[in-house]
Parts: structure tokens; C-alpha cells; sequence
């Protein structure tokens, strides 16, 4: 399976973004914002419609798209009245009805090639999306390494951080956009409507067991390597759109936890 | 401990403040000094405004008059948040993902540099000191209220902080953890930290009171 191109690039994107989303989706859960990576995703999709439209490389065009959409977000959230959640709710919609705008205005390609950012394939990795999002990975970890510890305090008690001198809104922008540039991350092979459970489900997963964080955050990117890695060699196997047999596979994960959990609860 | 022993500047000083909170006013013209050293106990009946009294020193609700300044500085241009400590009286929601006895002590140190800074020494005092050492692998959601509650004082303690501010640690803390509380809270006082403590209750942290004060509708009442 391996000895083609085209999917030694699809597992080496999926390796990274199963290492990589977890990471970013323990904040996300801790702070409640288990969707902001939904959103995010919906926000991508315009930035897929947007390079179908001028004829730019996705990847990219996603990438600036979604981060502005998260600047955006985080300024509707901070300057406004608007709650969270509705400020979240709007860049939903936007996101959605740009990206079917934009797509259905280019020319040349249809719903099947927008069909591949949604769900993920396995066959149009290209060199530069493979550059691109180690890049993208490299900056994550980087600034997860730098900033992690303030990210958890601004994540565990926001009120507590302001009085250590952490810039709260400012932190929370910083998650917002990490947030975004791992859908980008995850865009190609799990597909923006799916890339969001990739961050939140081995977090979910892993704290079944884990008595801390760090143990959670670790085991939960462990957790997503096996089902990213997993579920495109199934997909392959099964000529199936990998996103779905990812999440699935992630899924299937959560439920033997659960059920383990419980038992040894009662046993 | 000042920073600077040739110019000792008062910790923390409130001047005409008042709070409204919805619309009511909380706290009225309060004027109040908290000089180096202090070991500061703020009785008041439930509701009375002691933890808004605290929450306006630390500039966590706005002033409607007057103005709060934290070691000379106005507290909204303040910068040198090292030099504070704060354990509120609301525990954290941990229930969306474990978090261990241990991480939480060290989330307070994280300062307001990029990377956090942490003295492992001063967060192992605190951890021991309050009796929490062999909790520390222990998910917090699964203790007590009086040990979490002892954790969030161990959290504040492991700061190393010239000013301190606690708000009810002792609530729901037995008799036992009163006094390890009590025991470190002291040491603390004769090393000369400035400690400022909200309570409702009188109990072995309020007997070390330097000065102690009453939050009242008309005022501030020393006793």
C-alpha cells in the first residue's frame, strides 16, 4: 500500500494530524469549546470555495481564511455583546454559504472536488500540501511548547489567570487560532466536516483512565495517531472516504473505554 | 518582603472606592491601607461585600469611584502580578478533564512572561506543607471540598508572593487542616509577607490577625 506515492503522502498527513489535533483539543475541552473546531472547519470551506474560485493552492487559501475567521471570531467575542456560542453560530453559516458561493461560482470544479475537503481523501495529497502542514505542525507544537502552561491556566481558571498577569482574551485569540491552522492540518485527510472529532474524541478516550492533564493530553495524541494511521489503512482497504472511517475508528476506541471503564468501576 | 528596602511602598491601598454590582452599590467610599507586613482579617456576614473588597484590590470588578493601586501603581496599569497571590473562594470547574493535585499547585505559577517560570522548591513546600503530598497524583475533582480548598490556598502559597490574598480557606476545612493551614499561614506572617484574609468565621487563621476588619452597610469597622 505504501510503495504509492500518493499514499505515503496521505499517511504522513495523517500521522500528523492525528498527533496534532489531540493536543490542541484538550484546551478545547477543558474550556467547553468541544465545537470551535466545527466552526473552524465550516470557516475552511470558504477558504476551499475561495481557491476553487481564483485558481490558489487550497491548503493555503484555507489556511489564511481560517485564521482570519478565528481573529474574527475572537473580536466578535471580546468587542461585542454577542454571546460565544452565537458569535460561533454566525461563522458557521458564513462559513458554509461562502464555500458553496464561492465553489459553485468557479469553473471547472464540481461538488465531487469540494466532496474531497469535506470527507478527506486518500489520492490528492500533493507534495506541497505535505510541506504545508508539517509547517503548520511545527508551529504548534512550537507555540503549544512555548505557551502551553499559560493556554492550561487560561483553560482551568480564567479568573485566577488575570490576576497572574496573563492577557485571558489575548490567550484565548492564540487557542482560537492554533484551533484553526490544525483543521487546516487535518483538512486533506479527514476533511473539514470531521477533522473536529479527531480533536475532541481521543481526548474524550483518554480520559476515561488518565488522572491529569498531561497524562489526557498525551494518550488522547497517542490515541489519535492509531486511529488516523488505522483508519486510512481501512479506507484504503475499504475504498471508503478515510474522515469517516477515521472518526469512526475514534469512536469505536471511545466505546471500548467507556465499556472498560464501567466494568472496572463495578468489578 | 519588599522589592525595594530603601523605598517601602504600601501593598495595597483603596481610596473612596465604591463598587456597584447589578446596579447596587457593594462597597461605599471605602478608604483602606494595607501596609508591609499586615496580616489582614475581613470579617462581614454573607453578602456583606468582603470578597468584592478583595476582588476590587485585585482588579477583577471594576470601581465606580476611587481608585485601588497595588504596591504604588494604579492596579489597571499594574504589571508586577508576580508579586501577588489570590486563592478565590469559587473552585474551578475540573470536571472536563483530570486534572492532578500536582498540575493544579503549579498553574499558579505561571507568570506573565511567555514561558512559564516555576520554583519546584516553593510548590513542594506548599504541597507538603498543607498536607497534600500524597494527593498529589490524585485527580482533584475526586477530593473533598476542604482539600480542594486546601489546594487552592497550596496554589496561591506556591507563588511566593509579597501580597497574599486568600478568600475563605477555611471553608469546609476540618480542624486538622485549619491548623496546617494556620502553621504556614504564621510562618509566613513572621517571615513578614503581607497576608489578607476574608473570612466569615473566627478560627485558628483569623487568631493571627495583625489588624482585623468588619465589612459593613456603613463602612469598614476595625475590631
Amino acid at each position: 500500500m505504501l510503495s504509492y506515492d500518493f499514499m505515503q503522502r496521505a499517511m504522513l498527513a495523517a500521522v500528523v494530524v492525528g498527533v496534532i489535533a489531540p493536543l490542541i483539543g484538550t484546551f478545547l475541552v477543558q474550556r467547553r469549546l468541544a465545537l470551535l473546531g466545527d466552526g473552524m472547519g465550516h470557516v475552511a470551506l470558504t477558504g476551499v470555495g475561495l481557491a476553487f474560485l481564483v485558481g490558489s493552492a487550497p491548503v493555503g487559501t484555507a489556511l489564511i481564511v481560517t485564521v482570519v475567521g478565528a481573529i474574527a471570531l475572537e473580536v466578535i467575542r471580546a468587542r461585542s455583546r454577542t454571546a460565544g456560542d452565537l458569535a460561533l453560530a454566525l461563522l458557521f453559516y458564513g462559513g458554509i454559504a461562502g464555500g458553496v458561493l464561492f465553489a459553485s461560482l468557479a469553473t471547472g470544479s464540481g461538488s465531487a472536488a469540494l466532496n474531497q475537503y469535506l470527507f478527506g481523501s486518500l489520492v490528492t495529497v500533493s507534495t506541497g500540501d505535505v510541506w504545508a502542514l508539517l509547517g503548520a505542525a511545527v508551529v504548534i507544537i512550537a507555540v503549544l511548547g512555548l505557551l502551553g502552561r499559560v493556554l492550561f491556566l487560561v483553560a482551568l481558571d480564567p479568573a485566577l489567570a488575570r490576576t497572574q498577569g496573563v492577557r485571558v482574551e489575548l490567550m484565548s485569540a492564540v487557542l482560537t487560532v492554533l484551533t484553526a491552522v490544525a483543521v487546516v492540518v487535518g483538512m486533506r485527510t479527514v476533511g473539514l466536516l470531521l477533522v473536529s472529532a479527531v480533536m475532541i474524541i481521543p481526548i474524550a478516550t483518554a480520559q476515561q483512565f488518565a488522572g491529569s492533564f498531561r497524562i489526557t493530553q498525551l494518550v488522547g495524541s497517542a490515541i489519535g495517531l492509531v486511529c488516523c494511521v488505522g483508519g486510512l489503512t481501512l479506507s484504503y482497504v475499504l475504498d471508503a472516504p478515510p474522515g469517516a472511517v477515521i472518526v469512526l475508528l475514534a469512536l469505536v476506541g471511545f466505546v471500548v473505554a467507556a465499556i472498560g471503564r464501567a466494568a472496572l468501576a463495578r468489578g | 518582603m519588599p522589592a525595594d528596602e530603601a523605598y517601602p511602598v504600601t501593598p495595597c491601598t483603596l481610596q473612596g472606592v465604591t463598587v456597584t454590582l447589578g446596579g447596587v452599590p457593594v462597597l461605599r467610599h471605602l478608604d483602606l491601607a494595607i501596609p508591609d507586613g499586615d496580616f489582614l482579617v475581613v470579617l462581614g456576614a454573607n453578602g456583606s461585600g468582603k470578597s468584592t473588597l478583595l476582588r476590587a484590590c485585585l482588579g477583577l470588578v471594576p470601581v465606580t469611584t476611587g481608585e485601588v493601586r497595588l504596591f504604588g501603581t494604579q492596579v489597571a496599569s499594574f504589571r508586577q502580578w508576580s508579586r501577588i497571590a489570590y486563592a478565590p473562594q469559587q473552585f474551578p470547574d475540573c470536571r472536563a478533564i483530570p486534572v492532578s493535585v500536582s498540575e493544579f499547585i503549579a498553574s499558579g505559577q505561571t507568570g506573565p512572561s511567555i514561558v512559564g517560570r516555576r520554583n519546584r522548591a516553593a510548590l513542594q513546600h506548599a504541597t507538603v506543607a498543607l498536607g497534600l503530598w500524597d494527593l498529589r497524583r490524585r485527580a482533584i475533582g475526586e477530593l473533598s471540598g476542604g482539600q480542594q480548598r486546601r489546594c487552592l490556598v497550596a496554589r496561591a502559597l506556591g507563588r511566593m508572593s509579597d501580597l497574599l490574598f486568600l478568600d475563605e480557606p477555611t471553608a469546609g476545612v476540618d480542624e486538622e487542616g485549619q491548623h496546617l493551614l494556620a502553621a504556614v499561614l504564621r510562618s509566613r506572617r513572621d517571615e513578614g509577607g503581607t497576608t489578607v484574609v476574608v473570612t466569615h468565621e473566627h478560627n485558628a487563621v483569623s487568631d493571627l490577625a495583625t489588624r482585623c476588619l468588619v465589612v459593613e452597610p456603613t463602612g469598614l469597622r476595625y475590631c
